[in-house]
């Protein structure tokens, strides 16, 4: 029974495609897309999903969407203390690491969250349409919040201009774009952008995971360097914020796959908003150790055991 | 033809830093610039930083005062903490008054 259910979510082609690159990488196999398309295809995605949440948005009424919004907003919050602590106290290390990694297990992954969509779907477990609204809004918070456990320790560029990054950034600033048309242009007119916007979308999902397959297997190299400990609270974080994720999204009175979305949201952490602000705010902070726990552990536990996972937390909770 | 002798500075860069270098230069009295992508390794070897994007490599000729004031600038402010290098190039130009 949990063996199928694992299966049912791994056995899609997005999934999948991550699995084959990421192991043909680390056979030295060169898998690697052409340069260009990595932002092609990531500009595709993003504005695509902020066009799904935007129609949905335009469709829920303001009574659908506080609860959930305050759900966000707290899992912002919770989740990268949880992340701070465990970093500081379990792993040792020193404020502004912990505080680094804090930062990237608050703000989220825009890609496992659409890989749990994609897998949602082809389950047939219904989620409320606007959560693209809250990847929106976890992305920036998390982020936020960790940056401000450390704030007296910024770099030259200081944390306020780490944080205009994020929000302007390329990647809330096309997800955003997609929200804003969906929502002004509404389910109906959208009609004729379906082809491209969703028709395209599960197959583009899967040409970019065959590059993040490659991207992942470059970074899990890495882990050697980084010890044991960094390994398990990169799997340990996701199971205890998913769990958060999850508790907080039944509170708020989401669906089974509105509450698997969130769960999926506290759990994933980001690798591309994430170290840029990062990076800005915080330069003594370790690329290594962040970009390795996000990008090379998270990710493909995420992907693969996270999202079951998720699912199963969201299915018994509702 | 007559040219003047003036600095060619060259910085790469990690590109997360490519806006902020850009104004500082130009607050130091850089009149102009020029971008290019670039890849390579350094002495820090810090792979995991491409995924903010591809390093960049600005040129931008100034007079001598010019040069020491964004070659101080980038010391106080990148050198310790961004993977940043620097370096200056005689240069002779036509057109003076531009650079």
């Amino acid at each position: 029974m949990i063996a199928s259910t694992i299966l049912d979510s791994i056995l899609t082609a997005p999934v999948i495609a991550f699995l084959v690159a990421l192991v043909a990488t680390l056979l030295r196999f060169e898998v690697r897309l052409p340069e260009s398309l990595y932002p092609i295809l990531s500009t595709f995605l993003l504005i695509a999903i902020g066009i799904k949440g935007g129609k949905a948005l335009a469709a829920a009424s303001p009574s659908d969407i506080w609860k959930p919004l305050l759900a966000a907003l707290a899992l912002g919050v919770i989740t990268p203390i949880v992340a701070f602590v465990l970093f500081r106290f379990i792993n040792r290390l020193d404020a502004i690491n912990s505080a680094a990694l804090a930062a990237h297990y608050g703000s989220v992954s825009a890609v496992t969250f659409t890989v749990l969509l994609s897998t949602l779907d082809t389950r047939n477990i219904q989620y409320e349409g606007f959560v693209a609204g809250l990847l929106a809004v976890l992305e920036i918070v998390g982020i936020i919040v960790a940056l401000f456990l450390v704030r007296g320790n910024s770099g030259a560029a200081g944390w306020k201009s780490a944080l205009a990054e994020v929000v302007r950034g390329r990647s809330i600033a096309l997800l955003v774009t997609g929200l804003v048309i969906g929502a002004i242009v509404g389910t109906e007119r959208m009609a004729p952008t379906d082809p491209l916007f969703v028709g395209l979308f599960t197959g583009a999902l899967t040409f970019f995971l065959i590059e993040m397959g490659v991207i992942a297997a470059e970074r899990l190299r890495d882990i050697g360097s980084t010890g044991i400990r960094l390994v398990i609270l990169g799997i340990l974080i996701p199971l205890i914020n998913g769990f958060f994720g999850a508790v907080i999204g039944a509170a708020a009175g989401m669906s089974t796959g509105g509450i698997a979305v969130m769960a999926t949201l506290a759990g994933s952490a980001s690798y591309i908003a994430a170290p840029a602000a990062v990076r800005i705010a915080l330069p003594q902070a370790s690329p290594g150790l962040y970009v390795t726990a996000s990008l090379g552990i998270t990710f493909p536990f995420n992907l693969t055991l996270g999202i079951p996972y998720y699912i199963a937390l969201a299915q018994a909770l509702s | 033809m007559n040219t003047t002798p003036r600095q060619l500075i060259t910085i790469v860069a990690e590109a997360v830093v490519e806006k902020k270098i850009i104004d500082d230069i130009k607050s130091c009295g850089a009149k102009g610039y020029s971008i290019s992508h670039v890849r390579g390794e350094g002495i820090t070897g810090n792979n995991a930083l491409d995924l903010n994007g591809p390093s960049i490599r600005l040129e931008s000729v100034v007079t001598d005062k010019v040069a020491e004031a964004i070659l101080d600038m980038l010391a106080a402010k990148y050198f310790g903490t961004y993977a940043v290098i620097a370096w200056l190039t005689p240069a002779a130009v036509a057109r003076p008054d531009r650079f």
